[in-house]
């Protein structure tokens, strides 16, 4: 993976391998969203937060008139990056940028519950899968910096 | 333009209260349903909503990135990178920070943006 800025673009070159992990990701996590099985509950708990935490009708009624738009922003999200990644040269402008770095969080929270990370302590056992969220870490880290950059 | 909101918010409650004292006469002993019962409780809900401001929480996750965190706090409150770090740091240090406060409504659609965002965003009222 290579990443770089031209202008007010951002060029990212992917290989095979990291285009097509990219593109399950995003899938998966738009379909969980979409589609929840009982074991999600954690995700859930961290995409779709309670607003109120002392107040459980307002939490509910919170959850009531966002969760449906915050759902499809989130799937929308995590579309456009399974549009978008491919073998070779990516190029997304600002707003790509802004939509991955915020889908990018939650394929990373996806990932993190699969790993068992409940709090900042956690630390992952050492595996794939630990190796492709510190990845997905290091890619929404750079797109961040190039977003805040001068 | 959030003031007009609030204030029409009010005047939507203030044309339902006389009904709402009407319809349960039992619950309100000292209120005839005359329009005379209403102010009082205009004036209470005015208080609530405008005298006693909310907050907004954003808590420490183990997901989020120091860097997503400060440029979600600039992008979405218009924070200086100033500002928007110090936040960042209280709450990776305290577990917690308030990052803004105001009318229960504005303070609704903020944790709505903050969990599109993905951030562990609360909504509390101010304690004094």
């Amino acid at each position: 993976m290579r990443i770089e800025r031209v202008g007010s673009e951002v060029h990212l070159d992917f290989t095979a391998e990291e285009a097509g992990l990219m593109t399950v990701l995003a899938h998966q996590f738009a379909d969980v969203v979409r589609d929840p099985e009982l074991d999600d509950a954690p995700l859930l708990a961290l995409l779709f937060p309670d607003a109120y935490r002392d107040d459980h009708e307002a939490a509910s009624e919170f959850h009531r008139y966002t969760r449906g738009e915050l759902e499809q922003r989130k799937i929308e999200a995590a579309e456009q990056i399974a549009g978008t990644a491919q073998e070779g040269r990516v190029v997304l402008d600002a707003d790509a940028v802004a939509t991955w770095v915020r889908a990018l969080t939650g394929i990373r929270t996806l990932v993190a519950t699969r790993l068992g990370i409940r709090t900042a302590e956690d630390e992952p056992p050492e595996g794939p899968v630990t190796d492709i969220y510190h990845w997905l870490g290091e890619l929404q880290w750079v797109l961040v910096d190039l977003l805040e950059g001068p | 333009m959030q003031r007009m909101a609030v204030v029409a918010q009010l005047v939507e409650r203030w044309l339902v209260v006389p009904d709402v004292a009407g319809s349960s006469p039992v619950d309100r002993p000292n209120s005839p349903g005359s329009s005379g019962s209403v102010a009082p409780v205009l004036d209470h809900e005015l208080r609530a909503e405008l005298g006693a401001p909310w907050v907004l929480i954003v808590w420490d996750d183990p997901v989020n990135l120091m860097n997503y965190v400060v440029y979600v706090f600039r992008t979405h409150f218009g924070y200086s990178r100033e500002e928007a770090e110090r936040l960042m740091l209280l709450v990776h240090h305290e577990g917690r920070a308030v990052v803004a406060s105001g009318p229960r409504e504005e303070m609704e659609r903020h944790a709505q943006a903050m969990h599109d965002y993905g951030l562990q965003a609360t909504i509390a009222k101010d304690v004094p």
